[in-house]
């Protein structure tokens, strides 16, 4: 069975899933998303970039056109095809957690 | 080795000097290539909560910073330890392989060589019992050899006697030229007698066997 996704690894995949994005717009993104219960200190976030890179599931890229004058010279990172499937098979094992849950009547209204 | 890239974010002038102590934590390798990333967004977090914060907020972000660095910079010195013990390379597989061309199949297996070479042997000795019985008695009969050499050499040549100032110790004896033996023994009243008449040394005393007065 696959290894699973560690949360700010998982996090980190989902940012970079639509459009590459440099390191600290990674660490906004992820605040802003989780209502700041995962606040990816900087060594977290380089050391956990740093440990995807080597496993091939993300790549330094070149920033975008459409980037911020003030932000080109960051190092932006892309999800890789072995990323982007990791991420997929990270999302599927969730939604059958989730659909297990369901069927056992666990639902966000009992939150 | 890689080439120091443009950091991300832009740096910026450092608010408190303590935090490039910080990098220290990391790995040299590693604060190569991301210190000036983690400086520059330790101090963007610090902007964040100034200037409007009180010392409570700097004190509380300042122990984050020092956790955060200390944690993960130690946590990558482990596992480049770990991964050091397994393959014999302290960086990535992928990252190895560039770095040692593209021929190479991947870092060495330091110790699973050994363990590998340990196992062979082992196998080696198991099918050849006589071999390995004389093996065994020879390196514990040279081993047991060595031993008791060590012992001896220590107790009378490097362990020191009890007595303090040591060189000024000295042994008494009576010589009778022509007699054999020329050491002849004494009586306890010849110490009693030497040490009542003693001027150059103090304290005296004296020992039945062996034949020596000390």
């Amino acid at each position: 069975m696959e290894k699973s996704l560690k949360a700010p690894q998982f996090q980190i995949l989902l940012t970079l899933a639509h459009r590459p994005v440099h390191g600290y717009g990674i660490r906004h993104e992820v605040l802003d998303r989780t209502d700041g219960t995962v606040n990816l200190w900087p060594g977290m976030l380089y050391r956990t970039l740093n440990g995807l890179e080597e496993a091939s599931l993300i790549e330094e890229c070149p920033a975008p056109d459409d980037a911020p004058t003030d932000a080109r010279e960051r190092v932006y990172y892309r999800l890789t095809d072995e990323g982007r499937s990791a991420l997929a098979t990270e999302v599927a094992r969730m939604e059958s957690y989730v659909a297990t849950a369901r069927a056992r009547e666990v639902t966000p209204d009992h939150a | 080795m890689r080439e120091v890239n443009p950091r991300d974010p832009v740096p910026r002038p450092v608010p408190h000097r303590y935090l490039g102590a910080l990098l220290l934590f990391y790995p040299r390798a590693f604060r190569e290539r991301y210190g000036v990333a983690i400086l520059a967004g330790l101090r963007e977090v610090y902007e964040e909560v100034h200037p409007g914060a009180g010392s409570w907020q700097h004190l509380r972000l300042g122990i984050s910073a020092f956790a955060d660095s200390a944690s993960q910079g130690l946590r990558e010195r482990l596992s480049r330890v770990a991964r050091w013990m397994w393959t014999g390379s302290s960086s990535g597989g992928d990252r190895s392989r560039r770095e040692n061309g593209p021929m190479s199949t991947g870092p060495r297996p330091r110790f699973e060589a050994i363990t590998r070479d340990a196992r062979h042997a082992l196998r080696a000795l198991m099918k050849r019992p006589g071999f390995t019985l004389v093996t065994v008695l020879t390196l514990g009969i040279a081993i047991g050899a060595n031993a008791a050499i060590f012992t001896l050499v220590h107790r009378v040549l490097i362990q020191p006697l009890l007595f303090p100032e040591q060189d000024r110790i000295v042994s008494l004896w009576h010589l009778a030229p022509g007699l054999s033996p020329d050491e002849i023994n004494q009586s306890q009243a010849t110490y009693f007698l030497w040490r009542s008449g003693a001027a150059s040394w103090t304290p005296m005393t004296f020992r039945v066997h062996p034949i020596l007065w000390s």
